[in-house]
């Protein structure tokens, strides 16, 4: 059942599921709009409902408000009043997402989704709360700059209540609080607000929602999350969560009035962008222009060329006219947007780059560049970036702590998209004036990072939402094998003690290989550690996997039988080798980040016994010297034999005690999380064997191997340690001495002497050709 | 655990190795052998001279 389905179905006991104690209390009636056929709740006889797509933006010029507002003094008010009703405000999350399988904070309840065996879980710090949360979309980009509503960057002001009947509260609640806000605080007169019905599909759970719109503009969206399944095979929830999302954009903006939300979200910045860029506003113009715009989206639009003649058309003026005088601020608003979500995701980790969430940064990047190359503005996007951390620091101070990594990042990818634009140029010159097809301007964009605006041609339907969607989840975990083991007890886990040698049943023999036992000391392939090998009676296991709650040991040749009672031997040298290398691998990621930046995260990992490799994100290769102080922080945590401690934390109290970036590799979907801690350098959650070592000397020194840029934004770090580390380096010292030997030279003389052999060599070469070369001559003569 | 004056000795040494690798462009291991190489083939190209 897709949204209009469950639209219809809903439609049919509209009673139960919008109407709210506050429509019966103050005579909202209920309507369909003459216009889209939604249907409303208002208070006065209106035949079409408050939607963009119905009403022009009234408010601009005339706001609806009270007084005019600031965009931090919006928030402040919003946030007193909540906290007088008794919420709780939330420091906001990260705007990338690190604790649910998404890339972005797409959402302010984003903040709360975590998933627990496959299905939505809430992690609620406080009941109820609010969280003015900075959030990234790409679904929309080309409509940015164009309708006025439109960011790849916004504050999401979530109001958030988890009901059960007890504690929180439901919908009449939730609606009357948002009336109280719009009528008390804001001023808004009851009659010029209107409830909208629509519905919610989220992740495993859904239920109805209520817009409420003012004079055009939709403020905020109050979802009832009460049915678990999707539509078609559900039941109502134990806990049912109210989501009121609203703009703080847009409350900002219909306070303030002025002709779009970017000059009364973006301030100062707006009016410095315009002064350097020498733009020319036709004020009276703009004015009658912005309030018919908010149909302008990209998104929504068949034809935006229609969309903008039938402006044109209202406004009476021609076409090339309207697009001649809002081209410049249309781009300059949307250079803003794109400047301002780079400074908020580069803070808070994340780099542009060619692959997962990095591509999207570098779409709108490249597009804010290829903006201002259009129009041949001198504008740098660092520069830009550093306005608006200026603007915003009262807010987010974090913001000036990251400042020089973030101008850094933003020059490299200038520097580069700017090595790309010779190339650039010769192929949008080659399509001059020929069709351009869909998957062609794909292809054009991935491969060389044209865009279609470059190329001059209608930006299509979707374009941006199809190229940027592939890069908005996490890709799905590949396929482990998964067994049916059918119904049998857990496996009883003794991996992570010091056990070596062990006694269990076997409980299931299937496929002549595959055993599970009642209880297990083999630690299974599991966060890139290799597994634990050894014997189950004389059967030699090859390989140790989990499946569910099982742990299933592969026999090379299986001679057990189901009931037998076994005796079981872990390969001890090489379950140890395995750990110090999994701690080595935690060393290396905190040295990392504290040598080239906070941007550094662990992109992958693996752990073998001869050696492990990190992957971390970062943009460019490293340098020798930056390898040198990596190796040398490193050891010297090992040096200074900091304790190792691991800790079974409730998921919720682990987030608040160390933050997001405990989940290094990936969210896991669990309600409680085992914490690995490395003295105060490095808290991750883990499920590797850490538990064995208790501090660092116990690793053993660390010895970086080699790094290599692997793709665009990852760099591979290989390395070895403890005796691993040593052997490898005492065969590189017999190396050392007999090339020694054989060029009879001192050890440190070494390089010099290869070097010398190496002319030698080259100039004997050059000699013979020269000889053979002079004696064919002299042959040919004769 | 190794005593750090020993690991450090270990280290310069490694650096050596890399270093002389990296002027013939051929791996760690491989260096003996290579060195040998140009050794003969010198010795070759001096006869032929």
């Amino acid at each position: 059942m897709n949204k209009e389905d469950l639209l219809k179905q809903f439609r049919k006991l509209p009673e139960k599921h919008w109407k709210v104690k506050l429509f019966d209390d103050l005579g909202f009636k209920r309507k369909q709009c003459k216009n889209c056929g939604k249907f409303f709740w208002t208070l006065i006889e209106q035949q079409i409902c408050n939607d963009s797509s119905c009403r022009a933006y009234d408010f601009i010029g005339n706001p609806p408000t009270k007084k005019p507002l600031d965009y931090f003094e919006t928030w402040k008010v919003i946030e007193k009043f909540f906290m007088e009703n008794g919420h709780t405000s939330l420091k906001r999350y990260p705007a990338i997402c690190r604790w649910f399988n998404l890339y972005f904070t797409i959402a302010g309840i984003v903040d709360f989704y975590r998933l627990v065996d496959g299905r939505l879980d809430f992690e609620l710090p406080a009941n109820p709360s609010i969280v003015n949360q900075i959030c990234l979309r790409f679904n929309d980009v080309p409509s940015v700059g164009l309708n006025s509503k439109s960011y790849t960057c916004f504050g999401m002001i979530n109001q958030q209540s988890l009901y059960d009947g007890k504690e929180g509260y439901w919908k009449d609640e939730c609606i009357e609080l948002d009336f109280k806000l719009l009528t008390k605080v804001f001023g808004i007169k009851p009659e010029e607000i209107v409830f909208i019905e629509d519905v919610w599909i989220g992740p495993s759970a859904f239920g109805p929602s209520l817009e409420y719109h003012v004079q055009g503009l939709e403020l905020g969206n109050a979802v009832f999350t009460q049915f678990e399944g999707v539509p078609g095979n559900y039941r109502e929830m134990e806990k049912k969560l109210i989501d009121m999302g609203s703009g703080w954009e847009r409350f900002c903006w219909i306070t303030q009035g002025t002709p779009t939300s970017y000059d009364s979200t973006f301030g100062p910045v707006i009016e410095k962008l315009k002064k350097v860029c020498e733009i020319e506003e036709d004020k009276d113009f703009f004015l009658r222009y912005a309030k018919l715009c908010g149909r302008l989206s990209v998104d929504e639009t068949q034809n935006l060329k229609i969309e903008r003649q039938k402006i044109a058309n209202q406004l009476e003026v021609p076409i090339e006219e309207v697009e001649k005088k809002v081209e410049r601020l249309e781009a300059l608003y949307a250079i803003a947007d794109h400047s301002r979500a780079l400074v908020f995701a580069i803070s808070d980790g994340a780099i542009p780059s060619n692959v997962a969430g990095g591509y999207n940064l570098r779409v709108i990047l490249r597009r804010a560049l290829s903006f201002i190359e259009k129009f041949k503005w001198n504008l740098k996007l660092e520069d830009i970036a550093l306005w608006h951390i200026d603007y915003l620091k009262k807010m987010f101070p974090e913001l000036v702590e990251r400042k020089e990594e973030i101008a850094n990042i933003l020059g490299v990818e200038e520097k580069r998209y700017k090595q790309t634009r010779e190339r650039a140029k010769r192929i949008v010159e080659s399509f001059e004036g020929r069709k351009v097809s869909e998957e062609e301007l794909i292809k054009l964009y991935d491969s060389e990072g044209i865009t279609p605006e470059e190329l001059g041609v209608e930006v299509p339907r979707n374009f941006y939402a199809k190229i940027t969607e592939k890069h908005m989840s996490e890709k799905p975990a590949e396929g482990k094998i998964t067994f049916d083991v059918g119904d049998l007890p857990k496996t009883e886990i003794l991996c992570y003690e010091p056990i070596y040698e062990f006694d269990a049943n076997v409980l299931k023999v299937f496929d002549d290989r595959f055993v599970v036992l009642g209880r297990s000391a083999f630690f299974p392939r599991s966060g890139g550690q290799e597994p634990d090998l050894g014997f189950i009676d004389n059967c030699e296991v090859v390989n140790v996997e989990k499946s569910g709650k099982f742990i299933i040991h592969e026999l090379k040749e299986c001679r057990l039988r189901e009931g037998q009672a076994v005796y079981c031997k872990v390969d001890k040298e090489r379950k140890l080798a395995l750990t110090r290398h999994h701690i080595a691998t935690h060393i290396i990621n905190a040295a990392s980040r504290e040598v080239i930046g906070p941007w550094v995260w662990q992109h992958s990992a693996f752990k073998d016994v001869d050696k492990a490799r990190l992957d971390i994100t970062h943009f460019e290769s490293l340098t020798e010297e930056q390898v040198e102080k990596i190796e040398k922080l490193a050891n010297d945590i090992i040096e200074k034999d900091l304790p190792i401690r691991v800790e079974i934390l409730p998921r919720g109290e682990a987030e608040r005690k160390y933050g997001f970036k405990i989940y290094q590799g990936g969210a896991i979907p669990e309600k409680s999380l085992r914490i690995v801690s490395i003295g105060d350098k490095d808290v991750e959650a883990c499920s590797g064997t850490h538990s064995l070592l208790s501090s660092t000397k116990e690793v053993g020194y660390i010895s970086i191997l080699r790094t290599k840029r692997i793709q665009d934004g990852a760099v591979r770090i290989e390395f070895v340690a403890g005796d691993v580390a040593l052997n490898d380096l005492k065969e590189k010292e017999k190396i050392l001495e007999e090339v020694a030997r054989r060029l009879k030279v001192r050890e440190e003389e070494v390089p010099k002497a290869v070097e010398q052999l190496f002319d030698e060599w080259k100039k004997k070469r050059k000699e013979l050709k020269k000889r053979r070369k002079w004696s064919q001559k002299a042959n040919g003569k004769n | 655990m190794v005593s750090k004056s020993e690991w450090e000795e270990l280290k310069k040494k490694e650096k050596l190795v890399k270093e002389a690798a990296s002027i013939l462009r051929v791996e760690e291991k491989d260096l003996p052998r290579v060195v040998e190489r140009f050794k003969k083939e010198i010795e070759e190209m001096e006869e032929k001279i």
